[in-house]
């Protein structure tokens, strides 16, 4: 051990004495609102609460220095704007790490991000726009033995908004992971006509139990077992994870061991392409802190096998991962029908289709006596195949991309949704929404630098608030300005009262990489429950000031 | 070397893995008793909303810690937020309180989501709140520290005039420094009414018709942050404190109780609470 240690700070010397000149790069971004009382969506003084402005900003800057590199983040949410998680609010530096790399090993120190295979096991990631980073806060080994083989070990504690690490306050996370290539590992094989690549994971975590009526295990560990092979068109990736008993806030502290399954076959060759994935999962919420709810702390991260809509009204319902157990499938096809044909026209036509549905699992008790899920138990049998009939989710959607001229093109979209509100947004005895979608997303030229953008959607639906429309405008003059209008509009709410309107008016302007935006309008009141906790997200009015740059 | 190297260090790893894994066998539930000194009482603040899916779940977990601690913990239900707002038939009912929503606002609870709680009102790191999940660990660990204060409660209550006499008398048992407060609350329990819910376990779903919400905060008697009574006391110091009030009628006073808790004024945390039945 003392001459690994004594290796690589001898590496660490010579290297420096060699070094090159560094070269620095990073990004800024600010977002600030400010809101005002808006009595017709029910903004009053009250319910602001005195929140009068949000802040959100980061800095981030990156630093190559030859083998060493080092970066930092500072963020401050003074205090988050709305919507954003209350426990943001705070200033500092989130993130600051250094790392060193050798032909053999790369160690680093600080803040970092790590995924193991698809995350089924751990993966730590942040995403701006949701407030959300669970990066680890420790060292991270990872060793280049030879051609083809990645080891990899992390040991850390998990970001929890600006809470420092004390004792006992949340779970060490400790893991390991090998990855073989073995087009790369075996000779002569980077030319085959199949790839092959293995991986192995396991991770676990420690958290005292000091529980006075459970009995808790304090270190819960997990493997997984990984592989991703092609050949000529075709690729399979799979991944099983398994975890031990991880009684929890999330599970309602049963000791059930949790398993989850991932499997992904795609095919792709010119102008076609299809995929189809499959995903199971029975309890396997992962969190460093057994006690948390909601999206704080993940160790894991179970990929959501669902297209995720970028239009406002097809991503009205977004799917929500049940770690406790879902069963999952999805067919996606593209196909460009080809130009000069009947329907391919003179530009060609693309085409995508896509199907997602995800069920619960079927659950049985473990006994006559004894409720499914009960605190304290096994919680339920479930065989690894077996689905209820109880769905959460499916999205069937067509889309249709094609250009009818030099100056003019559209998408269009249509989505029927079946979407089990109850579950996914905990608004208990609601009724799962079904509804069709229907846009189209109209761009025409108008010269060289000019563009006129308009996007059409209707939502129609008997549950929840009803249907929707919604309009945009956006006029772009290239590369530097663009303005846009909009609206929002809940014209089949079921109480008439209700049906409002939610307008926004936006401008802004693009400088090389910096872009300024400024935006007024409404946003509509919701209330989203996470993992059991629920919170309002509050209706807002006002104006949004957007700015960021990189460099 | 690789090769060599490779094969035991893969077994060595996953026998480290193996290692960092405690499977738990039945019994999952503590067995033992209460622990903790005897005189530290402790007091749980459930922030809770009766449109709030998950608070019948975390009510029945207070109520299993009362049945653990027994009179060792006080359980106060503050009906504050956006969740306990009154709306529609037949969640019509308005258990707020004004102490309750200023506590809301100030400790930042019901923005957190509800359930939350506060537990002696102990800072949780940089913000109070402790999920469900935290409850149980927290409570504990609250029994286990030395009580700094007593107090000595009487509430006498009239059932003719309604007037209740109430008398607190606080000693502390050891030095401290700061200043401190008493808070005077009154709580009722076993009121009536609608309630959401998402939790077969804790009764029919989506909504209990006829749920029984246990200790709520109707008021604060003496104000939002109860009233000064000692500043850097030394052990014995007592400070007694009196408060006579006629009980609103819509209060039932067999379902009512007097909760009673010192608190540093700095800090906010709670030294010690008492409570008395009518």
């Amino acid at each position: 051990m003392k001459r690994i240690i004594i290796s690589i700070l001898l590496a660490l010397f010579c290297s420096a004495a060699n070094a090159q000149q560094p070269t620095v790069n990073g990004s800024f971004q600010l977002d600030a609102q400010a809101y005002f009382t808006d009595a017709a969506i029910g903004i009053t003084d009250s319910a602001l609460a005195g929140q009068r402005s949000g802040f959100n900003g980061f800095g981030n800057v990156l630093i190559n220095w030859g083998d060493f590199r080092a970066g930092l983040r500072y963020e401050a949410y003074l205090p988050p704007m709305r919507g954003f998680d209350p426990r943001l609010e705070g200033n500092g530096f989130a993130n600051v790490w250094l790392s060193y790399r050798t032909d053999f090993a790369e160690i680093t120190a600080g803040n970092f991000y790590e995924q193991f295979g698809s995350g089924l096991l751990l993966r730590t990631y942040e995403e701006w726009s949701l407030g959300y980073d669970n990066s680890l806060n420790g060292l991270r080994l990872q060793l280049f033995p030879a051609k083809g083989i990645t080891l990899k070990g992390v040991y850390g504690t998990q970001r929890f908004f600006w809470q420092g690490y004390q004792r006992n306050s949340r779970g060490l996370v400790r893991g390991l992971d090998a990855e073989f290539n073995l087009n790369e590992l075996l000779p002569d094989r980077e030319s085959a006509p199949w790839r092959l690549s293995l991986g192995i994971s396991g991770l676990s975590k420690y958290q005292r139990d000091a529980d006075p009526i459970y009995v808790l295990p304090e270190n819960v560990g997990g493997l997984a077992g990984r592989i991703t092979a092609g050949w000529g068109n075709f690729t399979l990736a799979a991944e099983y994870a398994q975890k031990v008993n991880d009684p929890s806030a999330t599970n309602n502290f049963i000791y059930r061991e949790g398993r989850s399954a991932l499997a992904s076959l795609s095919y792709a060759t010119r102008g076609f392409g299809a995929v189809v994935q499959l995903k199971r999962v029975d309890n396997m919420g992962f969190k460093s802190d057994r006690s948390q709810l909601g999206n704080a702390l993940d160790i894991n991260f179970i990929p959501p096998i669902n297209r995720i809509h970028a239009y406002s009204l097809t991503g009205k319902y977004p799917y929500a991962t049940q770690a406790n157990g879902e069963m999952g499938m999805q067919l996606q096809l593209n196909y460009k029908i080809p130009r000069g044909s009947l329907l391919g026209g003179k530009y060609g036509t693309s085409v995508a289709l896509n199907f997602s549905q995800v069920n619960d699992i079927a659950r049985t008790a473990l006994n006559d006596t004894t409720a499914i899920g009960q605190d304290g138990t096994k919680g339920y049998h479930s065989k690894f195949f077996a689905v209820s009939d109880h769905v959460f989710f499916r999205d069937f959607n067509i889309e249709v991309d094609k250009r009818f001229s030099p100056k003019l093109k559209g998408l269009f979209q249509f989505m029927n949704l079946h979407y089990d509100i109850a579950t996914l947004q905990g608004h208990a005895g609601e009724e799962a929404v079904e509804a069709n979608i229907a846009l189209a997303d109209i761009t025409y030229k108008l010269s060289n630098r000019k563009a006129l953008r308009v996007e059409a959607q209707v939502l129609m639906t008997k549950q929840d608030m009803g249907d929707w429309a919604a309009l945009m405008a956006e006029y772009t003059i290239a590369p530097k300005w663009f303005v846009s209008v909009g609206d929002q509009y809940n014209f089949g709410n079921p109480g008439k009262a209700m049906r409002k309107h939610y307008y926004t008016v936006s401008a802004g302007t693009t400088r090389g990489a910096s872009r300024l935006a400024l935006s007024a309008g409404r946003q509509a009141e919701g209330v989203v429950c996470i993992g059991g906790v629920c919170r309002q997200v509050p209706a807002s009015s006002g104006v949004t000031v957007t700015f960021s740059t990189s460099f | 070397m690789i090769k060599h190297l490779i094969k035991p260090g893969f077994a060595v790893l996953l026998t480290i893995l193996a290692a960092a894994c405690d499977l738990i066998e039945p019994p999952f539930k503590q067995q033992a008793g209460q622990s903790g000194t005897a005189d530290r009482k402790v007091l749980l603040e459930d922030y809770t909303g009766h449109t709030c899916v998950n608070c019948p779940t975390a009510a029945l977990l207070s109520q299993n810690l009362k049945n653990l601690y027994g009179d060792r913990l006080i359980v106060m239900a503050v009906h504050a937020g956006y969740f306990a707002r009154p709306q529609s038939a037949p969640f019509n009912a308005d258990y707020r309180s004004q102490a309750g929503e200023a506590w809301d606002q100030f400790f930042n609870i019901s923005a957190n989501g509800n359930p939350n709680a506060l537990i002696n009102r102990l800072k949780n790191n940089t913000f109070w709140h402790f999920p469900p999940g935290n409850w149980a660990t927290k409570v504990a660990e609250a029994m286990e520290s030395e009580a700094a204060a007593k107090i000595e409660l009487s509430a006498n209550y009239n059932t003719t005039s309604r007037k209740l006499d109430i008398t607190a008398k606080t000693t502390f048992l050891t030095a401290l420094q700061g200043n401190f407060k008493l808070q005077v609350c009154l709580v009722e329990d076993s009121l009536v009414s609608a309630q959401r819910n998402n939790d077969p376990n804790a009764g029919p779903t989506p909504v209990i018709a006829e749920y029984v919400h246990r200790h709520v905060l109707r008021e604060a008697v003496n104000g939002i942050w109860g009233d000064q009574i000692l500043s850097n006391p030394q052990a014995g110091n007592s400070a007694t404190k009196t408060y006579q009030l006629t009980l609103p009628a819509a209060y039932k006073h067999q379902h009512c109780s007097v909760v009673v808790f010192v608190y540093d004024a700095e800090t906010y945390e709670v030294l010690q609470v008492e409570d008395k039945h009518l």
